[in-house]
């Protein structure tokens, strides 16, 4: 769901003036992209859907305690908190198991209706992508689902990194060369 | 593989999603949550949270910074600008200030209205020039070709002031003979203005003769002011001030300008006395 520039600012007003109604709009419109940079980063379904919804009912309390008058857009402010989670979570499960992206889970992700062709491609894309984006440092990781996954513009993925807009360009940059070395690599090994 | 293909199969990875029947379910815990813990607030149309977003507070706020900020740029502009003005204040030919100096004077001059005032200007900024010609006399430092130079710039300097001061005053007297003869005359009729028809009738027999009253008592003091002003007129004061500066006496030329700057003074409250004596005869009609 793709959402104007004036449309979202108007929701975050709503939300700052505390709409609930407002706010479930904003659910509907982030939860797909904020699940898959979850998803991405602790690599099972389970875990991304319990951190999602941690994430906005912790957005909606930080809104009450009216403390969004730092934060231009809402987006940048659920993903920061879910950065923020997401680090408490390997925090609490550092001794548990360690997580990485699996193959299964991920195709497990996959909706059902899709045609079976359509789904073939989609499997064998994210088998090699799935097991690749793991290896990548996680700052690349984090940078290229944001930039080409859920296609966020540079400023908002420098005001999520809390970095300037050079330097997110120049990490996203390299986190492409990273993957890309990844990716050559592993095709020459095949063959 | 190449930078495209790449690039597609990342956003291939779009259709991973969450379970929907999971998202329908959170949705409804989401708002049941969030309906419990915050006080109930209507949702709002756009068009009020748009004028919300416009209302003059919020405009207010985003406006205030940058008039903060010019304010206090202007404010800082206001203060070295008078800092200078008063620094350059004794600044003579050759410093760094004494172009500060007469641009202040040409601005006094251009924010002055008042002709007589003007004249008083001019009769202050003559001061200055013959002032600054003893002060570069007086220095020791610099060479004779460059003192000579300075000199009779200022001495130029002087005369024009004197002259434009001349000329300040023969106009002024013009306007005030001017002003004399139409002064006799509407007099007697401004007294009946702004009177109703029934009381101009009742007034009428009557009013010639308080004019008439009041002129008489007029008379001799403006009479009195026009002697003194042939026997002791600035013009006088200034020719003699410019004699004595041709004859290198700058002291003696401060004093005398000084004198018809005090004889213009003189004359300005004597006519302001007269004006007011006028004024309050005509009021008591």
């Amino acid at each position: 769901m793709k959402i104007g520039k004036i449309e979202e600012k108007l929701l975050l007003y709503k939300i700052k003036k505390n709409d609930k109604e407002a706010f479930v709009k904003a659910y509907d419109l982030y939860i797909d992209q904020l699940y898959r940079f979850i998803y991405f980063k602790v690599g099972s379904r389970e875990e991304a859907e319990d951190l999602c919804s941690a994430v906005f009912l912790k957005t909606w309390n930080y809104i009450l305690e009216n403390s969004l008058k730092d934060h231009k857009t809402l987006k940048a402010l659920l993903y920061k908190i879910a950065r923020n989670l997401i680090i408490d979570h390997y925090r609490k499960n550092k001794d548990k198991e360690n997580l990485s992206l699996d193959a299964d889970n991920g195709i497990e992700v996959i909706d059902e209706k899709q045609s079976a062709v359509k789904t073939m491609e989609l499997k064998t894309d994210l088998l090699v992508l799935e097991t690749k984006l793991p290896e990548l440092k996680d700052e690349y990781r984090e940078v290229i689902i944001l930039r080409f996954v859920n296609e966020l513009s540079i400023k908002e993925v420098a005001e999520i990194l809390d970095k300037s807009k050079g330097n997110t360009r120049v990490l996203i940059f390299r986190a492409l060369k990273a993957l890309k070395e990844l990716l050559e690599n592993d095709e020459k090994i095949n063959k | 593989m190449n930078e495209k293909d790449l690039l597609k199969k990342l956003n291939n990875l779009k259709n991973i999603q969450p379970d929907d029947n999971w998202k329908k379910n959170y949705r409804e815990i989401l708002y049941s949550q969030i309906s419990a813990g915050a006080a109930v607030n209507k949702s709002e149309s756009n068009l009020r949270t748009i004028w919300e977003s416009l209302a003059p507070g919020r405009m207010f706020i985003s406006m205030a910074k940058p008039v903060w900020i010019t304010s206090l740029a202007s404010i800082l502009i206001l203060v070295v600008g008078i800092g200078g003005v008063y620094a350059s204040k004794n600044s003579k030919p050759g410093d760094s200030l004494y172009i500060a100096k007469i641009i202040s004077e040409k601005a006094q001059l251009v924010m002055t209205f008042n002709e007589k005032d003007k004249a008083k200007l001019g009769l202050e900024f003559a001061t200055n020039r013959a002032k600054e010609i003893t002060q570069v006399l007086e220095e020791s430092k610099e060479p004779e070709d460059k003192k000579g130079k300075q000199v009779e710039q200022l001495t130029q300097d002087f005369k024009k002031e004197i002259s434009q001061v001349k000329n300040r005053l023969t106009t002024i007297k013009a306007a005030e003979m001017n002003n004399q003869n139409k002064e006799e005359e509407p007099e007697v009729f401004g007294a009946n203005l702004g009177r109703n028809d029934q009381r101009m009738e009742v007034a009428e027999p009557i009013k010639p003769e308080v004019k008439n009253d009041i002129l008489e008592e007029n008379k001799p003091a403006v009479i009195a002011t026009t002697t003194k002003e042939n026997l002791n007129s600035p013009d006088k004061a200034l020719e003699e001030a410019e004699k004595m500066f041709d004859e290198k006496n700058y002291g003696g030329t401060i004093d005398k300008i000084e004198e018809a700057k005090q004889i213009i003074n003189k004359e300005a409250s004597e006519n302001g006395q007269v004006k007011g004596v006028s004024e309050t005869a005509t009021s008591t009609n």
